[in-house]
């Protein structure tokens, strides 16, 4: 089936669900479509310097978004969760475990093939900040023949001002990295720090509660999540694991989970804190996406 | 310890011991990450930024709250570069008195990695080099790499120490603390929940920590496990605390007023004395945790000498 029609009885389910509360609601959900997974790793992804190679990341891009969607053909893929009126927000890593640029040129050249009605780039306050890194992700752009136009500052910053905008669809590229209050953070936590509420609502008993934002504020527009698992990061001390890998989903909380189960067969967290508790609540408690692991299905490949 | 200085150019650059309500904290922070320009080889690369209270979240998000729960006041940083093209942000934390400069370093560092001899024992670990002095507490990162070249972080940390007057002291609830079988490096100081819950996760604040309340732990080799000591205001609040402990782990009555707790994997103890109460978070087996409430009791009765270092 395609992805879209996935989204759609997805979201069908849910109303489902929700309009039949208690007599179906938790059933219903139970029986929810399977969500699926993709991984793709590339040992000359990037080396322990932190530098990417380009061309390498371009072929894991293409090879994941064709299998997540179940055809070939690169365009046709990208096309398959990005349609023409579309007003798409790429979003990138934020602070901390910085993406490796080219991972997000990649997703924007992506997005772009697929012929959206906008597509930009709303990357984390890092005009200040990460000088270096913005220096790099233009220069990226221009390799790729894409517009400077694309980047949108203003938009993510905390609290995030996506409510404001019109964005049909998001695309993100998460890291992920051991945490101090999370354990291991993620997609839904990302999710957490674009809320219109300041993220430290979020905070409490292991982020708890992070799953609302993206199950409540963004339940209605829809997702492809490319984590940027090239390397996976230790706190604020940067990356403590080269994984070498991208990690596919259109339903966030199944991405985090496999992604979560992907970073603790090298990484340490680090602290007592239980990584899975928030994406587990995500899926069981803030209904926004499949936390059973049962219930996703995953594709490894190789480049 | 505060101390007074001379003229209004050291009350910039010299650092105190102690907070004071009403002080700002932020030109004595610029004014130590100025010296780290007077490190050897090293020269700032961009410009000072300096967050209070609540702002730190505009730093560092989620990661502030481990400040927050040890008494933060104040967080300057910088980018510097050094002439062999290692770039690193350091940064200055005002804590609310020296035993919490050490408490947030204490939380930062991880007791596996390499130790440094700074004004206290500091910590390198990866692309991270932390250390505290007086009511100041210093970290430098090189997050892009994680990869921190020692000698040169070393010295820079070094020259932003100079900028701080007095040494400081460690927590005095450490106090209570048996140093017997201590691990070297995991003795912990803190406040409030967010810090414990990295090292003992309860969904619920079931110490009812806070602002108020102080915490000093610490991990044990022999007898293995992690004791600490929790102080509160009041006996009341102590008292209530244990109680909440108590019914919220199901805890069985044990000899000497303690109340313990028995898993498959862990044996738990706590026990009230005045406004502390001593808890043994995790031992492998009874004998372990019933060693270390017997030190632990000791201790709280009767306080050791001051800890040179944690």
């Amino acid at each position: 089936m395609p992805p879209l029609d996935d989204l759609r009885r997805r979201d069908f389910l849910r109303g489902v669900a929700v309009a039949g509360a208690g007599l179906l609601g938790r059933r219903v959900l139970a029986d929810d479509p399977r969500a699926k997974v993709v991984i793709v790793t590339c040992a000359d992804s990037i080396k322990e310097n932190d530098q990417a190679d380009s061309g390498a990341v371009r072929r894991m891009m293409e090879k994941g978004i064709c299998a997540l969607a179940g055809v070939s053909d690169v365009e046709g893929a990208w096309k398959r969760f990005i349609r023409p009126g579309d007003r798409v927000a790429l979003v990138d890593s934020g602070t901390w475990l910085n993406n490796v640029p080219e991972v997000v040129v990649e997703a924007m050249r992506g997005i772009r093939l697929a012929s959206p009605q906008t597509a930009s780039l709303t990357y984390c306050f890092h005009d200040d900040k990460k000088p270096d890194w913005m220096a790099q992700l233009r220069s990226g752009l221009q390799a790729a023949s894409l517009p400077g136009e694309v980047l949108r500052g203003g938009v993510y910053t905390i609290p995030g001002k996506f409510h404001e905008q019109d964005f049909t669809t998001i695309v993100m590229t998460p890291t992920l990295k051991s945490h101090s209050i999370c354990g291991v953070s993620g997609v839904i936590k990302h999710y957490a720090t674009m809320s219109k509420q300041h993220v430290s609502v979020f905070h409490p008993n292991a982020m708890e509660t992070c799953g609302m934002a993206l199950g409540e504020e963004f339940n209605q527009h829809r997702h492809l999540v490319i984590v940027d698992a090239l390397r996976f990061g230790k706190m604020t001390a940067g990356p403590q694991f080269y994984q070498k890998s991208l990690i596919f989903g259109t339903d966030p909380v199944a991405t985090d989970v496999v992604a979560l189960e992907v970073f603790l067969k090298n990484c340490t967290t680090g602290n007592q804190l239980p990584p899975d508790r928030h994406r587990t609540l995500a899926g069981t408690q803030y209904h926004a996406g499949i936390s059973d692991r049962a219930r996703i299905d995953l594709t490894e490949l190789t480049v | 310890m505060r101390r007074k200085l001379p003229g209004l150019f050291a009350l910039l650059l010299l650092g105190s011991g102690t907070a004071r309500a009403g002080d700002d904290p932020v030109p004595a922070l610029f004014g130590i990450l100025r010296g780290g320009a007077l490190a050897p080889g090293w020269s700032l690369a961009g410009k000072l930024e300096a967050f209070r209270g609540e702002g730190i979240y505009d730093y560092m998000d989620g990661a502030g709250e481990i400040p927050r729960a040890c008494g933060f006041v104040a967080l300057a940083a910088a980018p510097f570069r050094h002439q062999g093209g290692l770039e690193v942000t350091a940064e200055v934390l005002r804590m609310s008195s020296d035993a919490d400069a050490f408490g947030i370093s204490s939380l930062w560092r991880d007791p596996a990695a390499r130790k440094v001899a700074l004004t206290h024992r500091a910590c390198l670990r990866g692309g991270e080099l932390f250390s505290w002095r007086g009511a100041y507490a210093i970290a430098i990162r090189e997050p892009r790499t994680g990869r921190l070249t020692a000698d040169p972080a070393i010295a820079l940390a070094r020259a932003l120490e100079r900028r701080i007057a007095a040494a400081g002291a460690l927590p005095s609830l450490l106090r209570c603390l048996p140093r017997r079988g201590c691990v070297e490096g995991s003795a912990r100081y803190f406040h409030g929940k967010y810090a414990l819950d990295t090292l003992w996760f309860r969904s619920d604040n079931v110490l009812r920590l806070g602002a108020d309340t102080s915490v000093a732990l610490a991990d044990y080799s022999r007898p293995k496990g992690r004791a600490g000591v929790v102080s509160y205001p009041t006996k009341r609040r102590a008292d209530e605390a244990l109680e909440g402990w108590r019914r919220a782990l199901g805890a069985a009555r044990g000899a000497n007023g303690a109340w313990l707790v028995d898993t498959r994997e862990q044996h738990l103890g706590a026990f009230a004395a005045g406004s502390r109460i001593g808890i043994i978070f995790s031992a492998p087996d009874r004998a372990s945790r019933q060693s270390l409430l017997d030190a632990v009791r000791a201790g709280v009765a009767s306080p050791g000498p001051a800890w040179s270092d944690g």
